[in-house]
Formats: structure tokens, sequence, C-alpha cells
């Protein structure tokens, strides 16, 4: 209950940081050089967060003013000690899930993470299955609408053999 | 001219609309001279398209504000050398310059493979002419080019800034090319399922024009991210944005079908799968044209709002539920003549390669289309970006690479674990070296970078490995010089080599991704005029602004000098442009490119003294590879397609097929 009302308050609290940010003018914002070790993680949080009015970009992308708000945002947090976690979590608090870059990996959503490997493995096992069964059944000779292409006489077809080997042909034509 | 270009619409209209039942109904009686005027009409119609073109461009050159597109697309200020950009720029251009690309390539197609295809060219001649008709009917009846306001404006509102870059006017128009160019391919599998015939003449057909779409949307692929590279100022080059999935999936069908039919070729197996693949790659070219204009998901590409999308919709699932249709009722007839002899063969590996292909093809497809399935169940959006995509295909694709490296020393037919041993302890052990070196020489410590390194070594060491060889066994039995006999091993089998070339483009690729991916260096920073910043191992020293007006714009370009360890690098300018009619901040980045890394650097903004500037500052190992990956793509491209000189023999098996 109590750590509701602490996430709401700091989404509040965020809400208006970020509004705020937006309209302050720009030399008056901190020239704030991080530590390498939490600019590293600013990075990382800039490619995990999208920004919200811009037709599908990260913060790590966008050039526009509200991204460059959010970014400004996580370096305060940053700074403040914030962990990762707790940054996306308010971020989440304020924005809603689709501020994540990827989806989350609980829910509905968890089975964006779960359908791909599933897919790739009953592709695999339909490819194994169809390999089995070529592999048992002899060749089926195909039901021909037209007879234009019949196979060459024998002699014809040794005689394009030796010209496939002295060319050096490693395609020589197929079998029939 | 907008009277003359839409007639000339109408006109190629009917042409196609002509060609498409006349080839039809010509191939059904077998009525050649039905059949040859239904090519004429093909040609006529890139006749008719081309005048319709240059009606566009001229209305462009003389400012006709009248037509709607001109104004909306290019304006008084407008360099003239733009009109190639701005033609292309809007839904409606780009759809006339769709349907020429299409026309073009229907008649060169058919020009150069009608002969070989005999009585399959009517069919394919008629599937590219329906496929030209849909274009035509969308431009004639919802998205016309040439439509006319009531009255002429002044002024028009100008082409966007971010289209005025060199990139620009390569890029689209190679994408679209080539993702109508899957059109040809696509013609002749229906051809094939129509008819009921699927060989050699087909395989020899399907194969080139596979090809030229691949190579086409390859090339496309690749200017794109340098053009995002250089422009968009992130430092990044793919963002798995649903336009640029768009264009990668029916590469990736592609890249399956060009490989699956060299099995076909050879053996005259995997006919099924190499039509499935074929119709799958156009579904996804025509699911392409569906996001791109259908506006389904946002994108930073999407041509805006567009109420086009469910023609291209419907577009997507009558051609889907058509092509496979009429696969499953030629099942039969298509089944292979020989069988698969080994799970341990070449053939076994190709087969693989399909399904990874098609999986990092079906990945994409469900990170582009799940927001839409979660909204649907849920209510609520949530987003797929870059981290779900890296996570999920990167394993995929390095498998891919892997497959590149093993599969060529694979045997036809059959092989035995001790003959595959045998063949791959000389690279294996040349690579495990290599990689252990350079992973003690950097510090390599992450694994999928160390996968990753292995596998595109392997892959250039069997490459080379079998270059080495062959050239050595030809020097030694023609007596020629080595250079010589490296060119001769490479004429002597061109698809095989120049498949080869391009493999090695793409490792030149994997390198520059892994780099770039995993030690690249970013830093945020402001700097006054005369402050330094450090990044990596360079200094930037910030020491002016340069500013010049225009009319439309306002370009700043901010110069820093670059050092490293005390020893001056030369200076670099990034360059910014703000467009206020487009309210507008577009930026070039200033890039100091070696082969080892990349010093990039963005001029994002200038504060209110002017004096004041952010910058993002990166150093990205490795980009320079991909790009020159580029050129190693056409050159194998071309190697592969070359026609070989075997007159004599090609005049005995055209006297064998057509007696």
């Amino acid at each position: 209950m109590f750590s509701s009302l602490r996430i709401l308050a700091s989404s509040l609290v965020l809400v208006v940081v970020v509004f705020a940010s937006a309209f302050v003018p720009a030399n008056a914002q901190a020239q704030d050089e991080l530590s390498t070790d939490l600019e590293e993680r600013a990075h990382f949080l800039y490619e995990q967060v999208m920004c919200p009015r811009c037709s599908g970009q990260t913060l790590d992308q966008s050039q526009a003013p509200i991204a460059k708000a959010m970014r400004a945002v996580i370096r305060d947090q940053l700074h403040g000690g914030a962990t990762n976690d707790q940054i996306i979590e308010l971020l989440v608090g304020s924005y809603g899930e689709s501020i994540l870059a990827s989806p989350p990996t609980q829910g509905f959503s968890l089975t964006a993470w779960l359908v791909p490997p599933a897919s790739l493995l009953i592709g695999a096992a339909v490819v194994a299955f169809a390999v089995r069964s070529m592999r048992r059944q002899p060749a089926i000779n195909p039901v021909r609408i037209e007879a234009s292409t019949a196979s060459p006489p024998s002699d014809l077809q040794k005689y394009l053999a030796l010209v496939d080997e002295e060319l050096g042909n490693d395609n020589p034509r197929p079998e029939r | 001219m907008a009277n003359l270009g839409a007639s000339t619409l109408l006109i190629a209209l009917i042409l196609a609309t002509y060609g498409t039942v006349v080839s039809f109904v010509g191939a059904q009686r077998g009525h050649t001279a039905a059949i040859a005027s239904a090519q004429r009409a093909n040609y006529l119609t890139t006749l008719t398209l081309g005048v319709a073109v240059t009606a566009l461009v001229i209305a462009f050159l003389q400012n006709d504000f009248r037509i709607q597109y001109v104004a909306e697309h290019s304006n008084l200020a407008m360099p003239r050398v733009y009109t190639w950009v701005a033609f292309y720029a809007g839904n409606e251009g780009s759809l006339l310059f769709v349907a020429f690309a299409l026309s073009a390539m229907a008649t060169i197609s058919m020009a150069v493979s009608s002969r070989r295809l005999g009585s399959l060219s009517p069919y394919a001649n008629g599937v590219l002419l329906l496929i030209l008709l849909f274009f035509l009917a969308v431009m004639l009846f919802l998205a016309n080019p040439f439509a006319t306001l009531p009255t002429a404006p002044a002024d028009g509102q100008g082409i966007n800034p971010l289209l005025t870059h060199p990139g620009m006017f390569a890029h689209p128009p190679l994408i679209m090319t080539g993702l109508i160019a899957i059109a040809v391919p696509f013609s002749l599998a229906i051809a094939g399922l129509l008819s009921g015939r699927i060989d050699d003449d087909w395989v020899d057909a399907g194969r080139l024009w596979g090809i030229v779409a691949w190579a086409l949307l390859a090339i496309g692929l690749l200017l794109g991210s340098w053009w995002a590279y250089t422009i968009l100022g992130w430092g990044g080059y793919w963002a798995w944005d649903p336009v640029e999935n768009a264009a990668f999936m029916p590469w990736l069908g592609l890249t399956a079908f060009i490989h699956s039919i060299m099995v076909q070729k050879r053996r005259g197996m995997f006919r099924m799968w190499n039509i499935a693949l074929i119709n799958i790659s156009f579904a996804l070219g025509a699911f392409g044209i569906f996001i791109n204009r259908g506006g389904p998901v946002p994108s930073v590409h999407s041509f805006g709002a567009s109420s086009l999308g469910w023609i291209f919709l419907t577009f997507l699932i009558v051609t889907t539920i058509a092509s496979f249709g009429l696969f499953s009722y030629r099942l039969k007839v298509l089944r292979s003549t020989s069988s698969l002899e080994s799970s341990l063969s070449r053939e076994a590996a190709f087969l693989v390669n399909n399904l990874l292909l098609l999986g990092v093809a079906f990945v994409t497809m469900w990170g582009v289309v799940f927001p839409l399935i979660s909204e649907l169940f849920t209510g609520r959006t949530i987003t797929v970006g870059e981290p779900f995509y890296n996570q999920v295909n990167g394993p995929l694709l390095l498998a891919l690479i892997f497959l590149m490296g093993v599969g060529p020393l694979l045997p036809w037919r059959n092989a035995t674990w001790g003959s595959v041993r045998r063949a791959l302890l000389i690279p294996v052990t040349i690579t495990l070296g290599i990689t252990a070196i350079a992973a003690l020489v950097f510090q390599i410590v992450v694994p999928v970078v160390i996968i990753g390194t292995s596998v595109s070594t392997l892959v250039a060491v069997t490459v080379l490995q079998e270059w080495f060889r062959g050239t050595v066994a030809r020097h030694r039995s023609t007596h020629s010089s080595y250079p010589v006999a490296f060119l001769q091993l490479i004429a002597s089998n061109r698809p095989r080599y120049g498949g080869y070339i391009v493999h090695l483009a793409i490792v030149m690729l994997a390198f520059g991704i892994i780099g770039s991916s995993f030690y690249n260096i970013e830093r945020d920073v402001f700097l006054a005029i005369g402050e330094r910043a450090e990044v990596g191992k360079y200094t930037v020293e910030f020491t002016g602004i340069r500013t010049q007006n225009f009319p439309d714009r306002t370009e700043r370009i901010a110069d820093l000098s670059i050092s490293r360890g005390g020893d001056n690098l030369g200076t670099i300018g990034a360059w910014q442009g703000v467009y206020p009619a487009f309210s507008m901040l577009s930026t070039r980045a200033g890039i100091r490119s070696t082969p080892q890394e990349d010093l990039y650097v963005i001029f994002s903004e200038i504060q209110a003294d002017g004096e004041t500037a952010a910058f993002r500052l990166l150093v990205n190992p490795m980009v320079w590879w991909m790009w020159v990956a580029g050129p190693f793509v056409i050159l194998g491209t071309v190697v592969a397609l070359w026609p070989a000189r075997r007159r004599a023999v090609s005049r005995l098996a055209a006297a064998h097929h057509n007696p």
C-alpha cells in the first residue's frame, strides 16, 4: 500500500520533471558528465526505452525534445543512485508498458518470447520428419502433363557426361 | 502534362489487360500469334509508362503546381537535381516508379528468357502483366500521381530534407526495384504451376531472376544502413524498424531460394521447396508493400498515413491464396525424381539452410505483428524493438554463418562422419587457432563475440582454403602463373566462386556488426568553443562553427580537431540543417573512418549563446568493413551470373530440347 503510494508519488514527480525540463531553456540543463560506469548504464537504459511519441525510436536514437528530457531524467536518477530496475519501473509507471523496447516477460507478453523457439522446434521437427520420409520412400515418378522433355538416348547421355568431365564442370546436368 | 500523364496510365492499363488475357488464352490454345502479340503488349507498356514518367519529371521541372503531387513534394526553391528523389518521395509517385520498374523488368526478362522458357513464357508474361495491371488500377482509381488541384498554388511544399542526401538517390529506388523484381521469379513459379512443367530451363531462368532480385535488395538494404548511419545520427545502422523488416524478410526468402535452387539444378530435388520459397518471398514482398503504405505499425519510414492499406492487404491475401492453391493442386506433379539419401549431405545442409532463413524471417514477422496481436488480445500495446530482435535472431544468424562455413565442405548425396571429420579438420583447427589468438590479443571475453568471431573466421578459412588448393592445382597442371591460375579457377565455375565472393562479403558484414555492436564507445557531451572531450583513445576539440543561411534552411558545420595519443589526425566537420518549414533538424555525422574503427560525431544542438553545443561522440569499431562488403556483393553476383562459354554443349543441348 505504502509502496504503491510511493510509486504514484514518484511518477507524478517524474511527469512534472519531464514536462518542466522540456520547457527549460537548453543552457540551463546541467552539464552532467557521468562516470564511465554510469554512462554505460545510461546508454544501456536508453536502448531499453522507447521515445513515447516518435514513430518507433528508442531514447538512444531519437533527437526529439521529449527524448532528451527523458534521457535527462534517467541521468538524474542514476546520479541519485537508483538501480536500472527502479528507473525502468518508474518510467513504466508513468508511460505504461509500451515504453519498453522489448516485451516484458510476464503475462500475455511472454508469448512474444515463447513463440519463436517453439516454432523453430516445430519447423525442425517437420524437416526431420520430411527427411526421414524422403529416405524411406523410393523415388516417385511424376505424372508428366507434357511429354516434351524426354530423356536423351543413353549414348548421347554418355557423350554429354564426357563433355562435362572435360570442361571440368562442377555442376553437371541433373540426373534423371 | 497532367492530361498526358493520366492518359498514358490509362493506355498502359488497357495494354496490360489485353496482354494478360491474350497471354493466358494464347498459352492454353498454343496460339503462337496471340502469344507474340501479348509479348509485344508487354514491351509497349514499358514504352507507355516511360512517357508517363517523363511527363511527371517535366511537370516537376516546370513547377507545374496544379498537379497535386508536384505541389506536395517540391517547391520553387528546390534544386532541379532533386527532381529524381521528389519523384518517388510520396505514395503516388513511388507507385508510378514501381509500375515502371515492374514493366521494365517484365520486358527485359521476357526478352532475355522467353526463348529458353518455351511454352512457359506466355504464362509468365501473363502473370507479370496481371501484377502490373493491379498497380496501374490502384494508381488510376485510388492514387493518381497526375491528380490536379482546382487552382494551382503559388508555391509547393518542398521536398522532405531527409531525402536530400546522396544515399537517398539510390536506396529507395533499389529497394523498390528489388521488391518488385521478385515478381519475375514469382511469375516463373506460377507459370510452372499453371503449365505443370518445372524443368531445366525453368531452373536456369528462375535462378537468374532470383539472383537479380536478391542482389538488388541486398544492395538496397546495405545502402539504407549506410544512409541511416551517416544521417540519422544515433551511430547505428539498423533498427529493426517495421519498414526495414519489410524489405529484409523477402530478401531472406530469396536467399533461401537461390541456394535451394542449386539442389534442383544439380539433382532435380526440392522442386516443391523452391516453388514454395518463391511464393513465400513474394507474399513477404506483398506484406512489405502493405506495411509501407498501410500504416498499421508506426515507423520512421512510412509514407505517411495512407488509406491504401486495405487494397494492399487484399492483394497480399489474394496472391497468397492463389499461389498456394495452385501449389497444392500441382503437388503430385512437382514431386522430385530423386530422393534424399542421407541426413549428412549437402542437400540436407540446404534444407537446414532453408529452415534457418525462414526462421529468421518468421521471427522478424512475429516481431512486426506482435504489437497488433497484443492489442487485439489484451487491449494494451506492447512495443517490440531492437533488444527483442537481437536476442532472438542473433543465435539464428550465427547458426547460419556456421552453416555457410560447413555446408560447402559436405559432399552431395552421402557423407560419412569420417569424411566430414577429415574435411573439417584443417579449417576448424586453423579457425580455433586464429580465434584463440584474437581473443588473447583483443581481450575478448563476451561469449557471443567469441562464437561470432569463430564462425565468421571458419567461413573465411574454408573459402580461402578452397581457393588456395584450386589455384595450386591449376598452376601445377597448366603451368600458368598463380594469379592467372586463380582467375582461371574463378572462371571455371562462376556460380560457385561468385557465391564464395558473396560469402566473404557476408563475413565482412558479420565482423563489422560484431565489432560495432559490442565494442562501441558512446558519450554525450556539451562543449564550448575551444573545449575538449575524450572518447576512447581520441581527443576531440571543438574549434568553431560555420553558419550559412539559405532561403529554406540554416546550415551549421561544427569543426572539430581530432588527435590521438598526441598525434594530430586532422579535422572533421559535423553538419546540421534547420528547416523551419518542416520543423526539422537534420544532421550529418562527421566521420573519420579507418578499417579499424570510425570516430563519429553528431552535432545535435547549439545553445542559445551560440558558442556551446551538444555533441554525441562515438567510436565504432570495424564499421568500415560493412560498407566495403557492398562492392563485393556486387562483384560476387556479377561473377555468379556471368554466362559461361559453353557454346558447343549449348547447341547440343538446344538440339536435344527442340528437335
